[in-house]
């Protein structure tokens, strides 16, 4: 019974000083809101509030555009990369594009090449475009789109302003094969530009040209021009074939070997000139008068 | 050690509510959170610490946001009293009633504390606006459903954790 009574003692005690608590609490508060409502002044308390509010609503507006900070430059880096993409595709479209020009303007440049020579000739020549090439690894033969109805006959040569391209073997209506000068069964008399000493000039495949029956003390170097020497009546005189290589003179016996670059790209061909002049006429003619 | 924590929580909703939610949304789109926290108290603590919460919440949107000085700390606490003597031994208290309630709180609050603000600086009266009133009202009422919920978990959680922290009681031996 003791203890009880002194519990609620206790708890009597204990409820005064919480009544007293909340009264000295409002009485503050009164004052401080009577204070201010009626003074109207902005105090010691409120600069104390607002120090340590304004602190906090630094670092939360700081932290904020931090992360706003972060968060636009990540958008920037997506947007980066998108247009990185974009432009990156352009780049390859305008590539693309550039490659095309570029195709073009070397087209020209050799069509224009091409007829700038076709003026020098003296004789009309027909232009034909190379459709095919055969020959297995040699390439020694290739395909071009003229034929009979172009009046090409077997026999004529073929050229291009570089020089000596092959001449005809076989024709069809539309389309003729021309064997190539560089293929091993070629033979084409040959002279050097230079001091007119003579050969024979055998294709040698992809090593290109090799010029034979040039004795040992004439002057052959390597640079030297290599031409149709005309003769037979194959070829016309003075058309190029090519440029020596190398000059080898060995011990025996009283040639040299001569290699020769030929100055015609016989992989990459795709026009060809054919000059329309009768060839076999030419050679039978010439064949009967030394037969006489 | 609750009330502390309650406190915080309100400092970092004043500092929330005048620095970062104005950034992102406009005045008429913001929902007052620390009317809900201030009704929030109300309901779940006593006399004692609801008085000192509402009034430093008050006191602190007083000095950041007010122009006439002295208003916010009355109405808080006016709103925190009528609220705490409605819901005393009342069935009011009951969870059906309490959103309600702050959104019937929120329109007179509005409307008590514009009759006050034109009668105490009549030179700054400014236009009665229903439809921000209703904007305003609708807004603290659909705020309020989660904000009550994540403010009631953590209530009770820190209260479990207070209680199972204190040592139990002992029985006091029985005589023979």
């Amino acid at each position: 019974m003791k203890k009880k009574s002194k519990t609620l003692r206790q708890d009597g005690r204990w409820k005064t000083v919480r009544l007293l608590a909340f009264v000295l609490l409002l009485l503050i508060g009164s004052v401080l809101i009577m204070g201010t409502l009626l003074g109207g002044r902005f105090g010691m308390p409120h600069s104390l509030t607002l120090e340590f509010l304004g602190l906090m609503q630094r670092g939360v507006t700081v932290a904020n555009s931090s992360v706003t900070g972060i968060y636009e430059n990540y958008l920037d880096l997506l947007n980066v990369r998108a247009e990185n993409r974009r432009l990156q595709g352009l780049v390859e479209k305008y590539l693309k594009e550039l490659e095309e020009y570029r195709e073009g303007y070397t087209n020209y440049l050799s069509l224009q090449a091409q007829l700038d020579f076709k003026e020098t000739l003296k004789f009309d020549p027909i232009a034909g475009r190379v459709v095919g090439k055969g020959g297995g690894n040699w390439n020694q033969t290739i395909v071009v789109d003229c034929g009979r109805s172009d009046d090409i006959l077997e026999g004529m040569i073929a050229f291009s302003p570089e020089g000596v391209v092959g001449q005809v073997i076989q024709v069809s209506e539309n389309y003729c094969k021309v064997l190539l000068a560089d293929a091993p069964s070629s033979a084409i008399d040959a002279i050097v530009q230079k001091n007119r000493v003579r050969g024979i000039l055998k294709g040698n495949g992809h090593k290109g040209y090799t010029l034979e029956y040039v004795l040992k003390n004439d002057d052959v170097v390597v640079g030297d021009n290599i031409v149709t020497a005309g003769i037979g009546g194959v070829f016309p005189r003075g058309m190029f074939l090519g440029k020596v290589s190398a000059v080898h003179k060995k011990r025996r016996g009283m040639f040299l070997e001569i290699e020769v670059i030929p100055r015609v790209d016989f992989q990459n061909l795709e026009f060809v000139f054919i000059d329309p002049t009768d060839r076999r006429k030419i050679v039978e003619f010439i064949d009967e008068s030394r037969q006489r | 050690m609750l009330m502390f924590l309650f406190w915080i929580i309100g400092v970092l909703l004043v500092v929330t509510q005048t620095s970062l939610l104005p950034l992102y949304f406009s005045a008429t789109f913001t929902p007052d959170f620390i009317f809900i926290f201030v009704t929030f108290c109300a309901y779940r603590f006593s006399w004692v610490q609801g008085v000192i919460l509402s009034f430093s919440f008050g006191w602190m949107m007083d000095v950041l946001t007010a122009v006439h000085l002295g208003f916010f700390p009355l109405e808080y606490l006016v709103i925190f009293s009528s609220l705490k003597l409605l819901t005393a031994n009342s069935p009011v208290k009951a969870v059906v009633y309490q959103l309600p309630l702050v959104g019937f709180a929120y329109v007179l609050w509005k409307i008590c504390s514009f009759v006050l603000h034109s009668l105490a600086h009549p030179e700054y009266f400014t236009d009665w606006s229903s439809q921000q009133l209703i904007y305003g009202t609708v807004l603290v009422l659909l705020a309020a459903i989660p904000c009550y919920s994540l403010f009631g978990t953590i209530y009770e959680k820190v209260e479990k954790l207070l209680t199972s922290k204190q040592p139990p009681r002992r029985r006091p031996r029985k005589l023979l």
